[in-house]
């Protein structure tokens, strides 16, 4: 097989030699951190100790494509003053699980189509993402549901395999190839067994999710407009966005202006459907007049919409929303056949 | 920090030219003549500050930009002037919410931003040889305007020329001495209307609702094309009658608003449905908009 061919494998005792000669190349490396008990992104050291005994991130990674907060311009008595800031340094994202790559992959379909976005574009340009296969998806998880997989490869430059003794490392773009062979030094041909063995792994986490058939969603939403699905969840829906900031594809943004004195910038930050205000005309008419509308609109426009619009669902299975979610709303039990 | 100072001093006056790909970064505006068209309304005529950028510039009669009153922030227009017309556009807006009570309090001569054009246009191939029927209601007589200046500037290319006009009051008509000029042409009819008790003494025009003065004109739809804009209450009251009188949902053809931010189907909150207002839109027939969700 040609998978087996391109994989290299790194002696896990090398890896710290690995990260460090990233961060010697000029690479800004984004790896895992321990917070309390949660595994954060986070910008590592060379010398840092990396694992990937997490289950998932608390935070997907999409801040680092699309900030939370972002200058997009700034100005001065009315004049427009270029973002000298702009950040162009190149990085290496490590260690995101698939569902979170697979997300940057559905992201890149509403930034990068034409008109691209420029701020997007140049963040996703500049970063090497390698991806570390998923062995122990939470109970939230049901990533295999919707087109993903603990080991899918969208949105991933490199996926990264924890195989106890050795990490695996299969180039999944041209990017990712050349990536490798800059540090070629510190891998080797990956050998059967290896590739066998990140097999079983996946095989075994992908059998701990349940498994929904989802085929045909958009259309049986797109028919379910008016029913009664929306009443559950949006009854105890309480709006506050928290399943919106969490989700990994969920880009919608907003554009404020603010300024202290003279000075003034422009921000694109991060908002949410779930909030009144998001459609709310300056005439005082909402389209979206109540919760059960706005609770619709985020389902519709990840299981039907996007697919009409790009083909893909816009939803990877990382349960994130259904964990965070302070009042038990399950997204499963409204997606579920 | 002598560098820096000298960077910005030299960026200061730019208006963006170095990072064209930049698809937020709005473009300067002067503000050349403002006037006054309700209580509440005011309209603009706008000139690049880069000649050159006017020069070049160029739209589709129907599209919107958004205009920026820099540290308050963007709001979404229809460009209400025609594409026929060269020398600089027009906006038209209410005074209602944050942006547009700052861009009321400007002066001509200050500048604003502008990005755009953005969204479709009225399909005018599909409207020449025909009789055009424009109604429209309060303030949404700019996104029609555009459209109507379009027609009379091209006259030969369109049959007869019909305009339905209604407001509240005879205060809130806008671009009042425009509805002089057009009524005092021999190749447009015009009808004006204000809501029963908004008339005053010396009112000349019609009494009434939009629907109801519509169904009294009983203008003909064979070879016919309306275009309708309005407050959602006069569309809905409106289309039945043009039903009526024989016109197909195809042949009416409106502009729908949603509140937008980037303008480019990317910020994702004027989607109707699986439809972007700023990108699939914002005109649309009424056969397309019967198939949207009511969520406009």
């Amino acid at each position: 097989m040609a998978e087996t061919i391109t994989a290299r494998a790194m002696e896990k005792k090398k890896f710290a030699d690995f990260t460090r000669a990233i961060v010697d190349n000029g690479y800004q490396l984004y790896g895992p951190a321990i917070e309390g008990r949660e595994a954060i992104i986070a910008q590592i050291a060379e010398q840092a100790d990396v694992s990937f005994d997490y289950r998932n991130f608390k935070m997907s990674p999409k801040d680092l494509f699309l900030s939370q907060s972002e200058v997009l311009c700034r100005f001065c008595r009315g004049e427009i003053v270029p973002d000298a800031a702009a950040d162009d340094g190149r990085r290496v994202l490590l260690g995101i699980r698939p569902c979170d790559a697979k997300a940057i992959s559905l992201m890149d379909k509403v930034f990068l189509q034409e008109p691209a976005d420029s701020y997007y574009k140049r963040k996703r340009d500049n970063t090497v993402v390698i991806s570390a296969v998923c062995s122990s998806p939470e109970d939230t998880c049901f990533c295999t549901s919707v087109g993903g997989s603990p080991a899918s490869t969208e949105g991933s430059d490199i996926l990264l395999t924890d195989l106890g003794e050795s990490y695996l490392l299969e180039p999944v773009t041209p990017k990712g190839e050349d990536f490798l062979n800059r540090f070629s030094s510190l891998t080797r041909n990956a050998s059967k067994n290896e590739v066998r063995e990140k097999e079983r792994i996946v095989e075994e986490a992908a059998s701990r999710m349940q498994k929904m058939d989802l085929e045909g969603i958009a259309e049986r939403f797109a028919k379910a407009f008016e029913s009664d699905l929306w009443d559950t969840p949006s009854q105890r829906c309480l709006g506050c966005g928290i399943c919106t900031y969490f989700c990994p594809t969920c880009h919608c943004f907003d554009v404020t202006d603010e300024t202290l004195h003279e000075n003034g910038r422009r921000l694109r930050t991060w908002d949410s459907c779930m909030y009144s205000l998001f459609t709310l005309h300056a005439s005082g008419h909402n389209p979206r007049p109540s919760q059960r509308e706005r609770t619709r609109q985020r389902f519709m426009h990840k299981f039907s919409y996007s697919v009409d619009n790009y083909g893909e669902l816009f939803c990877v299975g990382c349960g994130r929303c259904i964990k965070h979610c302070p009042v038990n709303i399950d997204l499963r039990e409204v997606i579920a056949p | 920090m002598a560098e820096q100072m000298k960077l910005e001093e030299a960026t200061l006056s730019d208006t963006g030219k170095d990072d064209l790909d930049n698809i937020y970064l709005p473009h300067l505006m002067v503000i050349q003549e403002i006037a006054q068209e309700t209580p509440d309304v005011k309209s603009m005529k706008l000139v690049f500050k880069d000649e050159e950028m006017q020069k070049n510039f160029s739209f589709r009669t129907g599209q919107f930009g958004e205009f920026t009153v820099f540290g308050v922030g963007e709001s979404t227009f229809n460009i209400c002037s025609s594409q026929t017309w060269r020398d600089h556009i027009e906006c038209c807006f209410r005074k209602v919410g944050r942006v547009t009570k700052a861009l009321w309090e400007m002066n001509e001569g200050d500048i604003i931003g502008f990005r755009g054009p953005y969204g479709n246009w009225y399909p005018v191939e599909r409207m020449e040889g025909k009789n055009i029927l424009f109604i429209a209601g309060g303030i949404a007589l700019p996104p029609v305007r555009c459209m109507i200046w379009h027609a009379l500037d091209l006259r030969d290319k369109f049959k007869d020329i019909a305009i339905l006009y209604g407001a509240r009051s005879v205060a809130d008509l806008v671009f009042k001495r425009e509805l002089e000029e057009w009524e005092k042409r021999d190749d447009v009819t015009v009808v004006t209307t204000v809501d029963p008790g908004g008339e005053t003494p010396d009112w000349k025009g019609k009494i009434g609702f939009v629907p109801t003065v519509l169904k009294e004109m009983s203008p003909r739809s064979d070879n016919a094309i309306a275009l309708v804009c309005g407050p959602p209450v006069m569309i809905k009251f409106t289309l039945p009658v043009l039903y009526g009188l024989g016109f197909a949902k195809e042949d009416i053809i409106t502009s729908l608003e949603n509140r937008m931010k980037c303008g480019v189907g990317k910020c994702g909150r004027c989607n109707v449905g699986n439809v972007y207002v700023c990108k699939d839109g914002p005109i649309f027939t009424a056969a397309q908009v019967e198939l949207l969700p009511e969520e406009y």
